[in-house]
């Protein structure tokens, strides 16, 4: 993780995870080396989720995500609720 | 953690909803949580893609037989085994026995059939012992459909040997990883309970900086910064223990871990509200102070699993309360 410094404090978040857009995760909602990834807790996702996505809730991405996820270099799109 | 590929979709769940996208509802796939607790995970290899596909439940009927075999032996204790054993031979050697009593002795011994006398059940024990044992001397033969049993009994014998062994060999093993499990998880709950204490102290310090009026924003910036990932990270052990107790701490160890937390986070909102107006949040310590609200809102009496004693519910209460306060 970047440490930012005091300097650029305040500057956009720095840019080390990509953005995807809504367009291309429909368009490729039956591509199968896409990984939607629903961080949100067991509940919302029980709620509602995008299709074939998996759930990984934020807090136990640091256990889970290797069983989960254990290609390093698959393509990965992650979402939450909203990014705050 | 290594990922190359990941890309986010900041808009989220909730613009692919207004878009009017379509929207899956399901239970969550309730899987194993927490690490270590060692068992057998067959599953654990699969990809995620194999993992979300309903479980097909056209397991062969072999297997299912298999599988209960392997349970029952599972469950067994190794004398409970060997009673197993002996009584199979037991009862297999009065089989033979019994087959004195009719005009064809099933057994014979030198040549002479056995007959359904007490030397003759003594015999039919020793035969049976050392066909199961596969020793098979052979001053004792059986005869005609004896011969069927005796091979069976020997192959079943032969088995159930096996699993007591099996069994011995395992339980040394199991000790050992139980051992290790227990050593690793008690030094990591004294990591962070040291840790948060750490944590705490700096805050409190930067709470006092900032009482006296922050005279060097920059500092406080990034002293707050590194406390605050610091803090992230064991509060996420500490979520964790709450929500996959497969061993859970002693409730005074859990009763401290959580007392500190929420006293830090009740000095770390304090901290947020004394800073200046002017003062410029990183991108990190944003993103980190995001991860430890998502996560200490996640700590409260009524939405942990289990249930914990008062007091320790009480704290937990109070971290929610205290996280919910920070801005």
């Amino acid at each position: 993780m970047e440490q930012a410094s005091p300097e650029n404090a305040g500057a956009a978040p720095a840019a080390e995870v990509r953005e995807i857009s809504r367009d291309e995760i429909k368009r490729r909602l039956d591509d199968p080396a896409l990984l939607l990834v629903d961080v949100l807790p067991r509940e919302a996702y029980a709620a509602e989720h995008i299709p074939r996505s998996v759930n990984l809730p934020l807090a136990e991405v640091e256990q889970r995500a290797p069983q989960l996820l254990p290609e390093r270099s698959a393509d990965i799109a992650a979402y939450c609720a909203k990014f705050t | 953690m290594g990922y190359t590929n990941v890309r986010h979709y900041h808009a989220g769940i909730a613009d692919w909803k207004e878009a009017g996208l379509p929207i899956e509802s399901a239970p969550a796939i309730v899987e194993p949580s927490l690490p270590v607790e060692p068992q057998s995970t067959e599953q654990s290899s699969l990809s995620p893609a194999a993992r979300t596909r309903p479980q097909q439940p056209t397991i062969s009927r072999s297997r299912q037989w298999g599988n209960a075999l392997l349970d029952l032996i599972e469950s067994l204790s190794p004398t409970q085994i060997f009673f197993v054993w002996l009584g199979m031979v037991v009862l297999c050697g009065l089989l033979y026995w019994l087959t004195g009593f009719s005009r064809r002795p099933g057994l014979v011994d030198s040549g002479r059939p056995i007959a359904g006398t007490l030397d003759g059940l003594l015999s039919a024990l020793y035969f049976s012992f050392v066909t199961t044992t596969s020793v098979g001397y052979g001053d004792v033969l059986p005869l005609g459909p004896v011969r069927i049993l005796s091979i069976f009994e020997a192959v079943t014998g032969l088995l159930i040997f096996g699993a007591l062994v099996a069994k011995f060999v395992s339980r040394r093993q199991d000790q050992l990883v139980r051992d290790i499990y227990n050593v690793t998880f008690e030094a990591r709950l004294d990591r962070v309970q040291t840790n948060l204490h750490l944590v705490l102290s700096e805050l409190q310090s930067i709470a006092m900086m900032c009482d006296e009026g922050v005279t060097q924003p920059q500092r406080v910036g990034v002293r707050l910064e590194s406390a605050v990932l610091v803090f992230g990270g064991e509060l996420r052990a500490i979520h964790s223990l709450l929500y996959s107790p497969q061993r859970a701490p002693e409730e005074a160890v859990l009763e401290a871990l959580l007392i500190a937390l929420a006293a830090a986070l009740r000095t770390l909102s304090d901290v947020l509200t004394c800073l200046p107006v002017g003062f410029n949040r990183a991108p990190t310590l944003e993103s980190a102070l995001g991860n430890i609200r998502a996560l200490a809102d996640e700590i409260c009496a009524e939405c942990v699993p289990q249930v914990y004693a008062p007091a320790l519910a009480m704290w937990m209460d109070r971290a929610q309360e205290a996280a919910r306060k920070i801005a």
